[in-house]
């Protein structure tokens, strides 16, 4: 059966019961009169250095705001006004009038800018004034919408328009790309007269601090030159967004890039489409404080679409973070042109949330484990640099060790090996016999491309180097100045490669042990000192059982045992007599 | 050196070798001109070629069989057939030794990135200051260990292996160049 199609018939009801749910406050508002300012400018092509817009706000005798205005220098004509601002609901209403085919614009629906006028404000108008005519446009009291009486299509001059706007003694700034004097000239005064009360943006000082928070207008007042003026001032002053001071260690931004396919539910969702190759990307910035308080609207990931904000969550709306003290220093956005594929779209009317989907939902969950992981990279930074101050005794105590070890390790040495060094890094393995009795013959090492790493040796010390993780830098790469961090699953005595060819030991201090130690007694304790000692036993054994190994043939247990007994005895009986002061005095140094 | 050592892990000297090989073979292991005495130096080349395939160890001056060593002698001395079902016993020791590492048990858990580089030096039963011919050996033992596991199992723990081997290899590349 075939109808005869007749045109929707939708009552004007439905604007309040749409209108309702935008729960505008004036910093929401005004961002969105910011970015039609902006539409407007972006379709006539007009570069970002000259998109000038002025926000003026007048206040009452009670310092309360009796009216907020939007000041662009684009203006509409008559065609304009019926052709897109009067259409609500048009997802093409931004980019009517562009003159280009593919001009990206920031609004979307349409809606945003004109329910502020028409939910938020007593009356409203847009005035707007273009090819020597002016238009006015606005809601009555009644929130109907249409011309004002004898302000359709009014010729006028551009003086007497600016002056009947009330707009004639702002100094023009500079940026505007075009003179009053040019036919190219135009303007647009939005203005809302009685604004409704909203918490928070009831005073004009409040409103520009959370003007300049937002995060549908941070990045515009960033980019473009965005001013602000008062009641009868005639001077705008530029709005400058925040400045930030990363914290230190985190001064770069992290830049993730989006994987072209993520799972979510066990589905892999695509990132990417026939109009959108590139899945986009994830930027994490820091903050030297933490965002709270005034700064809160800042611990937010902003989600960008194919131009502006589509979406902005606070870090804790994405859900339960670890390290959550760590992520309240993290900002940024997240960039990913098909959120808006209309095939799937995630945008909303209000740009606040995405739509609820597969895509955005993985995109949500991917972009918060980086935040974790983020977070974890601060925490694991703040631990270190908490160590740091731990430590503060334990170079002291190490240089006092390490010179009783070389002590030691002399005298030890040319009585029990008869005044051999170390065993080689690669103990059996010189092959050059430099460490033999003279009795054998050596088995390699005669040919330099041959078996056993040739006859080349590098300097080393005599008895080995021990050195404190958290606390001395790593000596083979004298570029770091960043203290060498063990891992707390390494060894309590730590070497890698390249510290067993430099004779170097390191006690790793972030062994649960050693961390319970500091925790509980300090780095100052006794208890503390006799950790570090006991280390150092450690080491003179560990050197002692591979001299020992470089001596024997066909080691056996029962010589480790012997030679373990007879160090150690050695060690005990000189530390009682050199170190009694340093293991068991509550306070030294 | 199988015959030196009677068929266990017990170090060899290597003036021991030179001789023994000498008696056994005059012909090839003499000294130019002089019949009457052995040459060391032909013994000294392919006993580090065997070093660096995991056949034998080396310290001070002395030579042992490894397990695998004690394995492949065998085969020779023997004949011994090589049974392409059942990994040897040396393989299962091997792979139970993988199996019970830290590297395997993160690298299962999907935290490759928390493998150090001492779990990789676990993982191949050597430590940081193992010289450079036995690291060298206990590498080529475990990859003919994960060859086997492969070859003989075909099993989900084989490919796990051979993920997690392969995996090592690359993150501790230089690690390894560094000894080659």
């Amino acid at each position: 059966m075939a109808i005869k199609v007749q045109e929707f018939v939708i009552d004007e009801a439905v604007l309040d019961l749409i209108g309702n749910e935008f729960k505008f406050d004036h910093a929401k508002g005004l961002a969105e009169w910011i970015k039609n300012s902006c539409d407007a400018y972006l379709r006539e092509a007009i570069p970002d250095d000259n998109q000038v817009i002025i926000i003026r706000l007048n206040e009452d005798s009670r310092e309360q705001l009796s009216r907020i205005e939007c000041i662009d220098f684009v203006g509409m004509d008559k065609k304009q006004i019926d052709e897109a601002f009067k259409r609500f609901f048009d997802p093409m209403a931004a980019k009517k009038g562009a003159k280009g085919d593919k001009v990206k614009t920031l609004g979307g629906h349409g809606n945003g800018g004109k329910f502020y006028m028409r939910q938020m404000f007593k009356t409203s108008q847009a005035i707007t004034y273009r090819n020597g005519k002016l238009n006015i446009f606005g809601f009555n009291l009644k929130r109907q919408y249409g011309f004002e009486e004898g302000y359709e299509d009014q010729i006028m001059s551009v003086n007497d328009a600016m002056a009947m706007v009330g707009i004639s003694d702002i100094t023009l700034p500079t940026e505007i790309g075009t003179s009053k004097e040019s036919k190219d000239f135009g303007f647009t005064v939005v203005r809302g007269d009685h604004p409704a009360k909203a918490r928070g943006t009831a005073g004009r000082d409040k409103l520009v601090e959370k003007l300049i928070y937002h995060p549908q207008a941070r990045r515009l007042i960033e980019r473009k030159p965005i001013f602000i003026v008062f009641n009868k001032e005639t001077m705008p002053a530029r709005l400058t967004p925040p400045k930030i001071i990363p914290k230190e260690g985190f001064e770069e931004s992290l830049i993730i890039q989006i994987p072209e396919v993520l799972e979510y539910d066990n589905k892999a969702v695509d990132f990417t489409g026939a109009n959108y190759d590139w899945p986009g990307r994830l930027v994490l910035r820091t903050s030297a404080d933490p965002l709270r308080g005034n700064l809160e609207m800042l611990n937010t990931i902003d989600f960008i679409g194919e131009v502006g904000v589509i979406a902005s969550y606070r870090l804790f709306e994405l859900g339960a973070i670890r390290y959550s003290a760590q992520s309240e220093f993290i900002y940024g956005e997240c960039e990913c042109p098909i959120l808006e594929d209309p095939e799937n779209d995630c945008v909303r009317n209000d740009r606040q949330k995405l739509i609820e989907n597969d895509r955005s939902l993985a995109l949500l969950a991917w972009v918060k484990n980086r935040i974790e992981e983020y977070s974890e990279k601060i925490e694991l930074k703040v631990a270190q640099e908490r160590k740091r101050q731990d430590l503060r005794n334990t170079s002291v105590f190490n240089e006092l060790l390490n010179r009783w070890k070389n002590r030691f390790m002399t005298q030890v040495w040319a009585e029990v090996f008869m005044g051999k060094g170390p065993a080689g890094s690669d103990g059996s393995e010189t092959g050059t016999g430099s460490q033999g009795d003279g009795k054998r013959p050596h088995t390699g090492g005669t040919d330099k491309s041959g078996q056993e790493g040739g006859t080349e040796k590098k300097r080393k010390p005599r008895f080995p180097i021990v050195l404190i993780s958290g606390i001395d830098p790593d000596p083979t790469n004298p570029l770091l100045t960043e203290p060498l961090h063990c891992d707390p699953r390494h060894p309590a005595i730590y070497r890698r490669t390249k510290d067993v060819e430099a004779g170097i030991y390191w006690i790793n201090t972030s062994r649960p042990l050693a961390e319970r130690i500091i925790k509980a007694y300090s780095s100052d304790s006794p208890r503390w000192r006799e950790y570090l000692f006991q280390r150092y036993v450690d080491i003179i054994l560990k050197e002692a059982i591979y001299q020992l190994g470089e001596e024997k043939t066909g080691l056996r247990p029962e010589d480790v045992d012997a030679k373990i007994d007879e160090i150690t005895t050695r060690i005990h009986d000189q530390a009682a007599k050199d170190l009694d002061a340093f293991l068991f005095e509550e306070r030294f140094g | 050196m199988y015959e030196l050592c009677k068929g266990h892990q017990k170090p060899v000297l290597y003036e021991d070798i030179v001789v023994a090989a000498f008696k056994r073979y005059p012909e090839e292991f003499q000294l130019r001109g002089y019949p009457e005495y052995p040459d060391s130096s032909d013994i000294h080349k392919p006993l580090y070629q065997m070093k660096r395939k995991g056949l034998v160890r080396s310290a001070n001056k002395a030579f042992e069989l490894t397990p695998r060593g004690l394995e492949v002698a065998r085969q020779v001395c023997f004949s011994e057939s090589v049974n392409k079902e059942r990994l040897t016993k040396v393989e299962e020791a091997e792979k139970n030794r993988i199996l019970a590492s830290a590297a395997y048990r993160l690298f299962k858990e999907g935290r490759q990135n928390s493998i150090l580089d001492t779990d990789f030096f676990e993982y191949l039963g050597v430590t940081v200051r193992t010289g450079k011919g036995d690291f060298l050996g206990r590498l080529n033992n475990v990859e003919c260990a994960i060859e086997a596991f492969v070859d003989k199992q075909r099993d989900a723990d084989s490919a796990d292996l051979q993920e997690l081997h392969k995996f090592l290899l690359d993150k501790f590349k230089t690690e390894i160049e560094e000894r080659q």
